[in-house]
Protein backbone atom coordinates (compact mmCIF):
# COMPACT_ATOMS: atom_id res chain seq x y z
CA UNK A 1 0.00 0.00 0.00
CA UNK A 2 2.92 2.52 0.99
CA UNK A 3 4.18 1.56 -2.59
CA UNK A 4 1.35 3.17 -4.39
CA UNK A 5 1.10 5.86 -2.27
CA UNK A 6 4.84 6.52 -3.09
CA UNK A 7 3.82 6.14 -6.57
CA UNK A 8 1.17 8.90 -6.20
CA UNK A 9 3.75 10.95 -5.16
CA UNK A 10 3.56 10.54 -1.25
CA UNK A 11 6.67 10.09 0.89
CA UNK A 12 6.45 7.51 3.12
CA UNK A 13 6.75 9.17 6.60
CA UNK A 14 3.57 11.35 5.21
CA UNK A 15 1.69 8.04 4.22
CA UNK A 16 2.02 6.06 6.84
CA UNK A 17 0.61 9.46 8.36
CA UNK A 18 -1.89 9.53 6.49
CA UNK A 19 -3.33 5.65 6.40
CA UNK A 20 -2.87 6.38 10.39
CA UNK A 21 -5.37 9.57 10.62
CA UNK A 22 -7.59 7.23 7.92
CA UNK A 23 -7.74 4.60 9.96
CA UNK A 24 -8.26 6.13 13.24
CA UNK A 25 -11.15 9.00 11.93
CA UNK A 26 -12.93 7.04 9.02
CA UNK A 27 -15.57 5.76 11.15
CA UNK A 28 -16.48 9.31 12.16
CA UNK A 29 -16.48 10.45 9.00
CA UNK A 30 -18.91 7.41 7.49
CA UNK A 31 -21.46 8.38 10.68
CA UNK A 32 -21.65 11.94 9.74
CA UNK A 33 -22.00 11.43 5.72
CA UNK A 34 -24.97 8.45 7.13
CA UNK A 35 -26.47 11.06 8.91
CA UNK A 36 -26.44 13.76 5.64
CA UNK A 37 -27.36 11.36 3.02
CA UNK A 38 -29.59 8.74 5.41
CA UNK A 39 -28.45 6.11 2.98
CA UNK A 40 -26.17 3.69 3.21
CA UNK A 41 -24.27 3.20 0.12
CA UNK A 42 -24.31 7.18 -0.66
CA UNK A 43 -23.07 7.79 2.62
CA UNK A 44 -19.91 5.24 1.51
CA UNK A 45 -19.48 6.65 -1.47
CA UNK A 46 -19.22 10.28 -0.04
CA UNK A 47 -17.05 9.79 2.98
CA UNK A 48 -15.03 7.53 0.36
CA UNK A 49 -14.56 10.68 -1.96
CA UNK A 50 -14.25 13.10 1.13
CA UNK A 51 -11.01 10.51 1.94
CA UNK A 52 -9.86 10.44 -1.28
CA UNK A 53 -9.56 14.29 -1.23
CA UNK A 54 -8.02 14.49 1.94
CA UNK A 55 -5.34 12.41 0.85
CA UNK A 56 -4.55 14.27 -2.55
CA UNK A 57 -4.50 17.48 -0.47
CA UNK A 58 -2.67 15.42 2.55
CA UNK A 59 1.06 18.06 2.26
CA UNK A 60 -0.73 20.82 2.73
CA UNK A 61 -3.71 20.18 5.17
CA UNK A 62 -1.40 17.57 6.96
CA UNK A 63 0.43 20.57 8.16
CA UNK A 64 -2.66 22.71 8.93
CA UNK A 65 -3.91 22.83 13.04
CA UNK A 66 -7.20 20.39 12.39
CA UNK A 67 -7.21 18.06 9.40
CA UNK A 68 -10.33 16.52 10.84
CA UNK A 69 -11.89 20.30 10.47
CA UNK A 70 -11.06 19.99 6.83
CA UNK A 71 -12.11 16.56 6.12
CA UNK A 72 -15.47 17.85 7.33
CA UNK A 73 -15.61 20.33 5.73
CA UNK A 74 -14.69 18.52 2.19
CA UNK A 75 -17.39 15.92 3.70
CA UNK A 76 -19.63 18.74 3.69
CA UNK A 77 -18.86 20.83 0.50
CA UNK A 78 -19.57 17.09 -1.70
CA UNK A 79 -22.62 16.64 -0.14
CA UNK A 80 -24.21 19.85 -0.69
CA UNK A 81 -22.12 20.77 -4.22
CA UNK A 82 -23.89 20.30 -7.44
CA UNK A 83 -22.08 17.26 -8.13
CA UNK A 84 -23.25 15.21 -5.01
CA UNK A 85 -27.02 15.65 -6.16
CA UNK A 86 -26.26 14.14 -9.62
CA UNK A 87 -24.06 11.42 -7.44
CA UNK A 88 -27.35 10.31 -5.59
CA UNK A 89 -29.91 11.11 -8.72
CA UNK A 90 -27.85 8.05 -10.22
CA UNK A 91 -28.15 5.90 -7.32
CA UNK A 92 -31.77 6.20 -6.96
CA UNK A 93 -32.15 5.62 -10.68
CA UNK A 94 -29.92 2.54 -10.86
CA UNK A 95 -30.96 0.97 -7.23
CA UNK A 96 -34.69 2.01 -5.64
CA UNK A 97 -33.92 -0.54 -2.75
CA UNK A 98 -34.06 1.20 0.62
CA UNK A 99 -30.50 1.24 2.48
CA UNK A 100 -31.85 3.14 5.41
CA UNK A 101 -29.85 0.98 8.36
CA UNK A 102 -32.57 -0.66 10.99
CA UNK A 103 -32.09 0.50 15.25
CA UNK A 104 -31.18 -2.45 16.82
CA UNK A 105 -34.74 -3.98 18.14
CA UNK A 106 -33.52 -3.17 21.98
CA UNK A 107 -32.71 0.45 20.39
CA UNK A 108 -35.58 0.87 18.78
CA UNK A 109 -37.84 3.90 19.88
CA UNK A 110 -40.86 5.35 18.04
CA UNK A 111 -39.34 8.82 19.35
CA UNK A 112 -36.48 8.52 17.97
CA UNK A 113 -37.42 6.44 14.71
CA UNK A 114 -40.27 9.19 14.05
CA UNK A 115 -37.50 12.17 14.28
CA UNK A 116 -35.18 10.23 12.36
CA UNK A 117 -37.57 10.20 9.62
CA UNK A 118 -38.48 13.88 9.92
CA UNK A 119 -34.57 15.04 9.59
CA UNK A 120 -33.97 12.88 7.16
CA UNK A 121 -36.89 15.18 5.17
CA UNK A 122 -35.27 18.22 6.05
CA UNK A 123 -33.80 20.26 2.93
CA UNK A 124 -30.28 19.27 2.64
CA UNK A 125 -28.56 22.80 4.19
CA UNK A 126 -31.58 22.73 6.91
CA UNK A 127 -30.36 18.68 7.30
CA UNK A 128 -26.26 19.62 7.39
CA UNK A 129 -26.80 22.09 10.32
CA UNK A 130 -28.57 19.77 12.47
CA UNK A 131 -26.18 16.85 12.11
CA UNK A 132 -22.98 19.49 12.83
CA UNK A 133 -24.73 20.98 15.98
CA UNK A 134 -26.79 18.24 17.41
CA UNK A 135 -24.36 15.34 16.11
CA UNK A 136 -20.76 16.70 16.21
CA UNK A 137 -22.01 19.19 18.83
CA UNK A 138 -20.29 22.19 16.61
CA UNK A 139 -20.70 25.52 18.20
CA UNK A 140 -22.85 27.86 15.68
CA UNK A 141 -19.29 29.55 14.88
CA UNK A 142 -17.74 25.88 14.15
CA UNK A 143 -20.91 24.85 12.44
CA UNK A 144 -20.72 28.46 10.20
CA UNK A 145 -16.77 27.46 9.25
CA UNK A 146 -17.66 24.40 8.39
CA UNK A 147 -20.52 25.22 6.02
CA UNK A 148 -18.63 28.17 4.83
CA UNK A 149 -21.62 30.53 5.78
CA UNK A 150 -22.17 32.98 8.76
CA UNK A 151 -23.00 32.63 12.50
CA UNK A 152 -26.32 34.21 11.30
CA UNK A 153 -26.93 31.50 8.75
CA UNK A 154 -26.69 28.89 11.13
CA UNK A 155 -28.92 30.29 13.31
CA UNK A 156 -31.41 30.53 10.64
CA UNK A 157 -31.08 27.57 9.03
CA UNK A 158 -30.92 25.93 13.12
CA UNK A 159 -34.35 27.82 13.69
CA UNK A 160 -36.41 26.97 10.46
CA UNK A 161 -35.01 23.33 10.91
CA UNK A 162 -36.85 23.17 14.47
CA UNK A 163 -39.37 24.71 12.78
CA UNK A 164 -40.45 22.01 10.40
CA UNK A 165 -39.60 19.51 12.80
CA UNK A 166 -41.80 20.76 14.74
CA UNK A 167 -44.75 21.05 12.37
CA UNK A 168 -44.09 17.53 11.50
CA UNK A 169 -43.73 15.80 15.11
CA UNK A 170 -46.47 18.80 17.04
CA UNK A 171 -49.06 15.92 16.67
CA UNK A 172 -47.40 13.53 18.76
CA UNK A 173 -47.90 13.69 22.10
CA UNK A 174 -45.04 11.43 23.36
CA UNK A 175 -42.49 14.42 22.42
CA UNK A 176 -42.43 16.81 24.91
CA UNK A 177 -41.01 20.09 23.49
CA UNK A 178 -42.15 19.89 19.64
CA UNK A 179 -45.02 21.57 20.30
CA UNK A 180 -45.82 23.45 16.37
CA UNK A 181 -46.17 27.13 17.29
CA UNK A 182 -48.45 28.83 16.89
CA UNK B 1 -26.02 7.45 34.22
CA UNK B 2 -29.36 9.72 34.58
CA UNK B 3 -30.85 10.74 30.67
CA UNK B 4 -30.61 14.34 29.42
CA UNK B 5 -34.11 15.67 30.29
CA UNK B 6 -36.31 16.02 27.30
CA UNK B 7 -35.74 18.85 24.66
CA UNK B 8 -35.84 19.68 21.16
CA UNK B 9 -32.04 19.76 21.07
CA UNK B 10 -31.59 16.60 23.40
CA UNK B 11 -33.80 14.19 21.50
CA UNK B 12 -32.20 15.31 18.24
CA UNK B 13 -28.85 14.29 19.52
CA UNK B 14 -30.23 11.01 21.31
CA UNK B 15 -32.03 10.13 17.88
CA UNK B 16 -28.12 11.32 15.65
CA UNK B 17 -26.53 9.06 18.20
CA UNK B 18 -28.27 5.74 17.90
CA UNK B 19 -28.87 6.29 14.15
CA UNK B 20 -25.27 6.83 13.80
CA UNK B 21 -24.71 3.60 16.22
CA UNK B 22 -26.94 1.84 14.02
CA UNK B 23 -25.06 2.24 11.31
CA UNK B 24 -21.88 2.00 12.32
CA UNK B 25 -22.89 -1.83 14.27
CA UNK B 26 -25.21 -3.25 11.42
CA UNK B 27 -24.82 -1.28 7.99
CA UNK B 28 -21.64 0.80 8.01
CA UNK B 29 -18.54 -1.01 7.02
CA UNK B 30 -15.01 0.17 7.37
CA UNK B 31 -13.26 1.67 3.73
CA UNK B 32 -10.42 0.27 2.75
CA UNK B 33 -7.65 1.95 1.95
CA UNK B 34 -7.63 0.27 -1.31
CA UNK B 35 -10.88 2.11 -2.24
CA UNK B 36 -9.65 5.63 -1.00
CA UNK B 37 -6.75 5.47 -3.25
CA UNK B 38 -8.14 4.49 -6.46
CA UNK B 39 -10.92 7.27 -5.82
CA UNK B 40 -8.47 9.75 -5.60
CA UNK B 41 -6.25 8.25 -8.44
CA UNK B 42 -9.75 8.69 -10.65
CA UNK B 43 -9.59 12.23 -9.50
CA UNK B 44 -5.90 12.59 -10.28
CA UNK B 45 -6.43 11.29 -13.79
CA UNK B 46 -9.36 12.88 -14.56
CA UNK B 47 -7.23 16.07 -13.74
CA UNK B 48 -4.22 15.25 -15.47
CA UNK B 49 -6.43 13.87 -18.98
CA UNK B 50 -8.22 17.43 -19.03
CA UNK B 51 -5.38 19.30 -18.27
CA UNK B 52 -2.58 17.54 -20.78
CA UNK B 53 -5.81 18.72 -23.54
CA UNK B 54 -6.75 21.37 -22.41
CA UNK B 55 -3.23 23.57 -22.57
CA UNK B 56 -3.07 22.10 -25.64
CA UNK B 57 -6.07 23.47 -26.70
CA UNK B 58 -5.76 26.88 -24.80
CA UNK B 59 -3.03 27.83 -27.70
CA UNK B 60 -5.19 28.37 -29.98
CA UNK B 61 -7.11 30.13 -28.00
CA UNK B 62 -10.21 32.70 -29.50
CA UNK B 63 -10.60 36.36 -28.28
CA UNK B 64 -11.81 36.88 -24.09
CA UNK B 65 -12.64 33.45 -23.00
CA UNK B 66 -15.14 34.59 -19.72
CA UNK B 67 -18.04 33.01 -18.29
CA UNK B 68 -21.23 34.68 -17.64
CA UNK B 69 -19.58 37.90 -17.46
CA UNK B 70 -21.06 41.29 -17.31
CA UNK B 71 -19.43 41.88 -21.06
CA UNK B 72 -22.50 42.59 -23.10
CA UNK B 73 -21.90 41.75 -26.60
CA UNK B 74 -24.25 40.87 -29.93
CA UNK B 75 -26.75 38.57 -29.64
CA UNK B 76 -26.48 35.59 -31.92
CA UNK B 77 -29.68 34.07 -32.37
CA UNK B 78 -29.10 30.58 -33.85
CA UNK B 79 -29.75 27.44 -32.02
CA UNK B 80 -27.81 27.42 -29.22
CA UNK B 81 -27.58 23.53 -29.47
CA UNK B 82 -25.23 23.53 -32.03
CA UNK B 83 -22.42 26.22 -31.67
CA UNK B 84 -20.14 26.37 -33.84
CA UNK B 85 -16.88 24.66 -32.28
CA UNK B 86 -13.44 25.49 -32.69
CA UNK B 87 -11.99 24.11 -29.60
CA UNK B 88 -10.74 20.10 -29.40
CA UNK B 89 -12.91 18.09 -27.66
CA UNK B 90 -11.70 16.30 -24.42
CA UNK B 91 -12.65 12.25 -24.73
CA UNK B 92 -14.25 11.78 -21.22
CA UNK B 93 -16.54 14.60 -21.89
CA UNK B 94 -19.41 14.77 -23.90
CA UNK B 95 -18.56 16.87 -26.88
CA UNK B 96 -21.29 19.64 -27.68
CA UNK B 97 -22.40 17.30 -30.73
CA UNK B 98 -23.12 14.58 -28.44
CA UNK B 99 -24.88 16.30 -25.53
CA UNK B 100 -27.10 17.81 -28.07
CA UNK B 101 -27.73 14.00 -29.55
CA UNK B 102 -27.77 12.89 -25.73
CA UNK B 103 -30.47 16.30 -24.48
CA UNK B 104 -33.01 15.11 -27.64
CA UNK B 105 -34.47 12.54 -25.15
CA UNK B 106 -34.57 15.42 -22.36
CA UNK B 107 -37.99 15.46 -20.97
CA UNK B 108 -38.58 18.50 -18.79
CA UNK B 109 -35.89 21.20 -20.14
CA UNK B 110 -36.65 20.49 -23.41
CA UNK B 111 -39.80 21.28 -23.07
CA UNK B 112 -39.14 24.93 -22.35
CA UNK B 113 -39.27 27.14 -25.58
CA UNK B 114 -35.62 27.93 -26.86
CA UNK B 115 -34.93 31.36 -27.08
CA UNK B 116 -32.09 33.19 -27.94
CA UNK B 117 -28.54 32.90 -26.79
CA UNK B 118 -27.46 34.87 -23.76
CA UNK B 119 -26.24 37.93 -24.54
CA UNK B 120 -23.08 37.07 -22.37
CA UNK B 121 -20.55 34.67 -22.80
CA UNK B 122 -21.26 31.37 -20.80
CA UNK B 123 -19.40 27.92 -19.80
CA UNK B 124 -20.75 24.99 -20.17
CA UNK B 125 -19.38 21.21 -19.77
CA UNK B 126 -16.02 22.86 -19.29
CA UNK B 127 -16.49 25.26 -22.78
CA UNK B 128 -16.65 28.69 -22.54
CA UNK B 129 -19.32 29.89 -25.62
CA UNK B 130 -18.63 33.17 -26.61
CA UNK B 131 -21.34 35.98 -27.62
CA UNK B 132 -20.11 35.37 -30.95
CA UNK B 133 -20.49 32.00 -31.59
CA UNK B 134 -17.11 30.36 -30.64
CA UNK B 135 -16.11 28.08 -28.19
CA UNK B 136 -12.93 27.21 -26.16
CA UNK B 137 -11.89 24.75 -23.52
CA UNK B 138 -11.26 25.87 -20.49
CA UNK B 139 -7.49 25.94 -19.34
CA UNK B 140 -6.03 23.32 -16.58
CA UNK B 141 -7.05 23.41 -12.94
CA UNK B 142 -10.40 24.63 -14.34
CA UNK B 143 -12.25 21.33 -14.94
CA UNK B 144 -13.55 20.05 -11.42
CA UNK B 145 -15.69 22.41 -10.11
CA UNK B 146 -15.22 25.49 -11.46
CA UNK B 147 -16.24 27.92 -9.05
CA UNK B 148 -15.66 31.74 -11.23
CA UNK B 149 -13.93 33.07 -14.38
CA UNK B 150 -13.77 36.81 -15.26
CA UNK B 151 -12.23 38.15 -17.96
CA UNK B 152 -8.62 39.87 -16.34
CA UNK B 153 -5.70 41.95 -17.50
CA UNK B 154 -6.42 40.63 -21.05
CA UNK B 155 -6.39 36.86 -19.92
CA UNK B 156 -8.51 35.22 -17.61
CA UNK B 157 -9.04 34.34 -13.61
CA UNK B 158 -10.39 31.08 -13.14
CA UNK B 159 -11.11 29.84 -9.65
CA UNK B 160 -11.20 25.94 -8.49
CA UNK B 161 -13.55 25.42 -5.67
CA UNK B 162 -11.94 21.59 -5.44
CA UNK B 163 -8.65 23.17 -4.47
CA UNK B 164 -9.29 26.53 -3.22
CA UNK B 165 -6.85 28.41 -6.25
CA UNK B 166 -6.63 30.83 -8.17
CA UNK B 167 -4.73 31.39 -11.52
CA UNK B 168 -4.27 33.94 -13.78
CA UNK B 169 -3.70 32.86 -17.25
CA UNK B 170 -2.54 35.35 -20.06
CA UNK B 171 -4.14 35.58 -23.39
CA UNK B 172 -2.82 32.72 -24.50
CA UNK B 173 -3.18 30.19 -22.20
CA UNK B 174 -0.60 30.36 -20.08
CA UNK B 175 0.02 30.79 -16.61
CA UNK B 176 0.61 33.84 -14.98
CA UNK B 177 0.61 32.97 -11.78
CA UNK B 178 -1.22 30.97 -9.13
CA UNK B 179 -1.84 30.91 -5.66
CA UNK B 180 -4.49 29.88 -2.91
CA UNK B 181 -7.86 31.94 -2.78
CA UNK B 182 -11.58 31.72 -2.80
CA UNK B 183 -14.01 31.52 -5.91
CA UNK B 184 -15.30 35.05 -5.07
CA UNK B 185 -14.76 37.48 -7.97
CA UNK B 186 -16.21 40.87 -7.74
CA UNK B 187 -16.69 43.02 -11.21
CA UNK B 188 -18.24 46.37 -11.86
CA UNK B 189 -21.38 45.80 -14.17
CA UNK B 190 -19.13 47.79 -16.81
CA UNK B 191 -16.55 45.02 -16.91
CA UNK B 192 -13.88 47.82 -15.66
CA UNK B 193 -12.63 46.36 -12.60
CA UNK B 194 -12.69 42.77 -11.25
CA UNK B 195 -11.10 42.11 -7.67
CA UNK B 196 -9.89 38.70 -6.20
CA UNK B 197 -7.52 37.31 -3.59
CA UNK B 198 -4.84 35.14 -4.01
CA UNK B 199 -2.22 33.99 -0.76
CA UNK B 200 -4.20 36.65 1.73
CA UNK B 201 -4.02 39.95 -0.67
CA UNK B 202 -6.66 41.75 -2.45
CA UNK B 203 -5.83 42.65 -6.23
CA UNK B 204 -8.62 44.85 -8.12
CA UNK B 205 -7.48 45.80 -11.79
CA UNK B 206 -8.83 46.66 -15.05
CA UNK B 207 -10.92 43.11 -16.08
CA UNK B 208 -10.73 44.46 -19.97
CA UNK B 209 -7.72 45.68 -21.69
CA UNK B 210 -3.78 45.31 -21.17
CA UNK B 211 -3.68 47.72 -18.12
CA UNK B 212 0.33 47.07 -16.54
CA UNK B 213 0.56 45.84 -12.97
CA UNK B 214 -1.59 43.79 -11.16
CA UNK B 215 -3.62 46.14 -8.84
CA UNK B 216 -2.16 44.56 -5.58
CA UNK B 217 -4.44 46.85 -3.08
CA UNK B 218 -2.98 45.06 0.34
CA UNK B 219 -3.03 42.22 2.62
CA UNK B 220 -6.71 40.79 3.45
CA UNK B 221 -7.65 37.76 5.73
CA UNK B 222 -7.43 34.17 3.44
CA UNK B 223 -11.01 34.18 4.54
CA UNK B 224 -12.49 36.88 3.43
CA UNK B 225 -15.25 36.84 1.11
CA UNK B 226 -15.90 39.96 -1.21
CA UNK B 227 -18.80 41.23 -1.65
CA UNK B 228 -18.93 44.24 -4.38
CA UNK B 229 -17.48 47.41 -5.41
CA UNK B 230 -18.81 50.58 -3.07
CA UNK B 231 -17.52 54.27 -3.06
CA UNK B 232 -14.42 53.21 -4.92
CA UNK B 233 -13.29 50.34 -2.98
CA UNK B 234 -13.96 46.53 -2.57
CA UNK B 235 -16.77 46.04 0.55
CA UNK B 236 -16.03 42.34 2.16
CA UNK B 237 -16.65 40.54 4.98
CA UNK B 238 -13.25 40.08 6.85
CA UNK B 239 -14.32 36.60 7.75
CA UNK B 240 -14.58 37.76 11.60
CA UNK B 241 -17.50 37.73 13.07
CA UNK B 242 -18.77 40.25 16.08
CA UNK B 243 -19.60 38.10 19.74
CA UNK B 244 -23.53 38.26 18.33
CA UNK B 245 -22.49 36.48 15.61
CA UNK B 246 -22.52 39.76 13.38
CA UNK B 247 -20.27 39.62 10.29
CA UNK B 248 -17.54 42.07 10.35
CA UNK B 249 -17.40 43.99 6.82
CA UNK B 250 -14.55 46.11 5.90
CA UNK B 251 -14.18 48.64 2.49
CA UNK B 252 -10.78 48.25 1.00
CA UNK B 253 -9.05 51.97 0.68
CA UNK B 254 -11.82 53.64 3.23
CA UNK B 255 -14.17 52.65 5.94
CA UNK B 256 -18.02 52.34 6.34
CA UNK B 257 -20.13 54.15 8.63
CA UNK B 258 -23.09 52.44 10.61
CA UNK B 259 -25.16 51.87 7.76
CA UNK B 260 -24.57 48.33 7.16
CA UNK B 261 -25.20 47.44 10.91
CA UNK B 262 -27.95 44.36 11.56
CA UNK B 263 -26.88 42.65 8.43
CA UNK B 264 -25.96 39.44 9.14
CA UNK B 265 -24.87 38.86 5.90
CA UNK B 266 -24.12 40.68 2.96
CA UNK B 267 -24.67 39.83 -0.43
CA UNK B 268 -24.49 42.62 -3.13
CA UNK B 269 -23.83 46.43 -3.85
CA UNK B 270 -24.92 48.14 -6.84
CA UNK B 271 -23.16 50.20 -9.32
CA UNK B 272 -24.52 53.65 -8.23
CA UNK B 273 -22.49 53.31 -4.73
CA UNK B 274 -25.69 53.36 -3.03
CA UNK B 275 -27.71 49.93 -2.41
CA UNK B 276 -26.32 47.48 -0.47
CA UNK B 277 -28.52 43.84 0.12
CA UNK B 278 -28.29 41.14 2.24
CA UNK B 279 -30.31 39.76 5.12
CA UNK B 280 -30.85 41.24 8.54
CA UNK B 281 -32.26 39.38 11.88
CA UNK B 282 -33.87 43.04 13.25
CA UNK B 283 -35.88 40.82 15.84
CA UNK B 284 -32.79 38.44 16.55
CA UNK B 285 -35.15 35.32 16.54
CA UNK B 286 -32.85 33.54 13.83
CA UNK B 287 -35.46 34.06 10.72
CA UNK B 288 -34.05 36.43 8.61
CA UNK B 289 -35.12 39.21 6.26
CA UNK B 290 -34.41 40.14 2.80
CA UNK B 291 -32.93 43.96 3.03
CA UNK B 292 -31.59 47.03 0.84
CA UNK B 293 -30.50 49.95 2.45
CA UNK B 294 -29.17 53.33 0.68
CA UNK B 295 -25.50 54.52 1.95
CA UNK B 296 -26.82 57.98 0.69
CA UNK B 297 -30.47 58.53 2.53
CA UNK B 298 -28.76 56.11 5.77
CA UNK B 299 -32.40 54.39 5.29
CA UNK B 300 -33.77 50.93 4.57
CA UNK B 301 -35.02 51.11 1.32
CA UNK B 302 -37.14 47.95 1.81
CA UNK B 303 -37.31 44.58 3.50
CA UNK B 304 -39.18 41.49 2.56
CA UNK B 305 -39.87 38.55 4.97
CA UNK B 306 -40.12 36.72 1.80
CA UNK B 307 -37.17 37.06 -0.19
CA UNK B 308 -33.30 36.81 -0.14
CA UNK B 309 -31.70 39.68 -2.78
CA UNK B 310 -28.55 38.44 -4.22
CA UNK B 311 -27.68 40.50 -6.68
CA UNK B 312 -28.05 43.81 -8.54
CA UNK B 313 -29.08 44.20 -12.19
CA UNK B 314 -26.12 46.26 -14.43
CA UNK B 315 -28.86 49.38 -13.90
CA UNK B 316 -29.35 49.08 -10.41
CA UNK B 317 -33.07 49.17 -11.08
CA UNK B 318 -33.83 45.13 -10.49
CA UNK B 319 -32.87 42.77 -7.63
CA UNK B 320 -32.61 38.78 -8.33
CA UNK B 321 -33.96 37.56 -5.35
CA UNK B 322 -34.22 33.56 -3.99
CA UNK B 323 -36.91 32.61 -1.97
CA UNK B 324 -36.00 32.68 2.27
CA UNK B 325 -38.63 30.28 2.82
CA UNK B 326 -37.23 27.44 0.85
CA UNK B 327 -33.93 26.04 1.38
CA UNK B 328 -33.27 25.04 -1.79
CA UNK B 329 -33.81 28.61 -3.96
CA UNK B 330 -35.43 27.32 -6.45
CA UNK B 331 -38.18 29.89 -6.19
CA UNK B 332 -36.03 33.18 -8.05
CA UNK B 333 -37.66 36.38 -8.85
CA UNK B 334 -36.98 39.75 -10.03
CA UNK B 335 -37.72 42.59 -7.83
CA UNK B 336 -38.19 46.22 -8.03
CA UNK B 337 -34.95 47.36 -6.40
CA UNK B 338 -36.69 50.91 -4.97
CA UNK B 339 -39.63 48.76 -3.22
CA UNK B 340 -38.71 45.47 -3.11
CA UNK B 341 -41.92 44.95 -5.09
CA UNK B 342 -42.07 41.15 -7.42
CA UNK B 343 -41.80 42.20 -10.89
CA UNK B 344 -41.75 38.77 -12.24
CA UNK B 345 -41.17 35.45 -10.93
CA UNK B 346 -40.20 31.43 -11.26
CA UNK B 347 -40.78 28.24 -9.06
CA UNK B 348 -38.46 25.91 -10.56
CA UNK B 349 -38.90 23.21 -7.82
CA UNK B 350 -42.15 22.77 -8.77
CA UNK B 351 -40.69 22.35 -12.27
CA UNK B 352 -38.80 19.30 -11.67
CA UNK B 353 -35.65 21.76 -11.25
CA UNK B 354 -32.96 22.96 -8.95
CA UNK B 355 -30.60 25.97 -9.44
CA UNK B 356 -27.42 26.67 -8.86
CA UNK B 357 -26.81 30.12 -9.93
CA UNK B 358 -28.19 33.04 -11.39
CA UNK B 359 -26.74 36.40 -13.00
CA UNK B 360 -29.17 39.23 -15.16
CA UNK B 361 -28.04 39.01 -18.66
CA UNK B 362 -29.20 42.26 -18.68
CA UNK B 363 -31.54 44.37 -17.03
CA UNK B 364 -34.59 42.93 -18.41
CA UNK B 365 -33.64 39.19 -18.22
CA UNK B 366 -32.43 37.27 -15.16
CA UNK B 367 -30.25 33.91 -16.59
CA UNK B 368 -30.90 30.98 -13.86
CA UNK B 369 -28.83 27.83 -14.14
CA UNK B 370 -31.59 24.94 -14.07
CA UNK B 371 -30.46 21.62 -13.17
CA UNK B 372 -32.62 19.08 -13.85
CA UNK B 373 -34.06 16.29 -10.92
CA UNK B 374 -33.24 12.57 -11.62
CA UNK B 375 -31.03 13.01 -14.34
CA UNK B 376 -29.16 15.95 -13.47
CA UNK B 377 -29.18 17.67 -17.39
CA UNK B 378 -29.09 20.97 -17.63
CA UNK B 379 -29.46 24.51 -19.07
CA UNK B 380 -29.52 27.92 -18.40
CA UNK B 381 -32.96 29.22 -18.49
CA UNK B 382 -34.01 33.25 -18.91
CA UNK B 383 -36.46 34.94 -16.67
CA UNK B 384 -37.70 38.07 -18.39
CA UNK B 385 -39.31 40.90 -16.56
CA UNK B 386 -42.58 40.41 -18.35
CA UNK B 387 -42.44 36.93 -16.24
CA UNK B 388 -42.11 34.48 -19.51
CA UNK B 389 -39.33 31.61 -19.28
CA UNK B 390 -37.41 30.81 -22.27
CA UNK B 391 -34.35 28.72 -22.31
CA UNK B 392 -31.14 30.11 -23.72
CA UNK B 393 -29.32 27.12 -24.19
CA UNK B 394 -29.01 23.56 -25.15
CA UNK B 395 -29.77 20.99 -22.49
CA UNK B 396 -27.09 18.98 -22.06
CA UNK B 397 -24.71 17.10 -18.88
CA UNK B 398 -26.35 14.63 -16.73
CA UNK B 399 -25.41 11.41 -15.00
CA UNK B 400 -22.39 11.11 -17.21
CA UNK B 401 -20.71 14.42 -16.63
CA UNK B 402 -19.51 13.50 -13.39
CA UNK B 403 -16.23 15.15 -12.09
CA UNK B 404 -16.81 17.73 -14.60
CA UNK B 405 -17.67 21.65 -14.50
CA UNK B 406 -20.78 22.69 -13.44
CA UNK B 407 -23.06 23.81 -16.45
CA UNK B 408 -22.24 27.54 -16.01
CA UNK B 409 -20.50 29.94 -13.74
CA UNK B 410 -21.48 34.05 -13.69
CA UNK B 411 -18.33 36.24 -13.08
CA UNK B 412 -20.11 38.96 -11.27
CA UNK B 413 -20.87 39.78 -7.94
CA UNK B 414 -22.34 36.05 -6.63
Amino acid sequence: MLTTMREQGMTEPAAADFESWMSARQHRLLRTAYLLTGDVHAAEDLAQTALAKVYLAWDRVSAAQSVDAYARRILINEHTSAWRRLWRHREVITDTSSHDVPVPAEEYDGVTDALWEAVRSLPERQRAVVVLRYYEQLSEREAAEALAVSVGTIKSQSSRALDTLRARLGSRTDLAGWEAHS
Amino acid sequence: MTPAPSSPQNDLTRTLNRHAEGFAELGGSSLDLDQVLARAGEIRRGRRLRASLVMAAVVVAVAVPIGITNLVGGNNATDPAAPATHGPTLPDRPSPTTTKARSSSNPLLSRIPLGAKPDHSYVELGVMHDVDGTTQQLPAGATDRLSGITPYLGGYLVAGAETDTVTLYDGSGKVVKSGSGPGFFVTTSDGVETAYVMDGRLYSNPGSGMASGDGAVGPISPNARLIGYLQGGVLYATGQHDADGTPQLALSGGSIGRDLDGFTSVNATDDSDDLVAGISDPAGTGRGVGRVVSLRTHQTVWSSPDWDPVSFSYDGKYVAATALDTDDTTQVAILDAATGQVVATTNLGAKGFDTTDTAFDDSDNLLVIAQQRGDGKEAILRLSRNGTLDRATAVVGGLQTDYQTPLIIPAGPQ
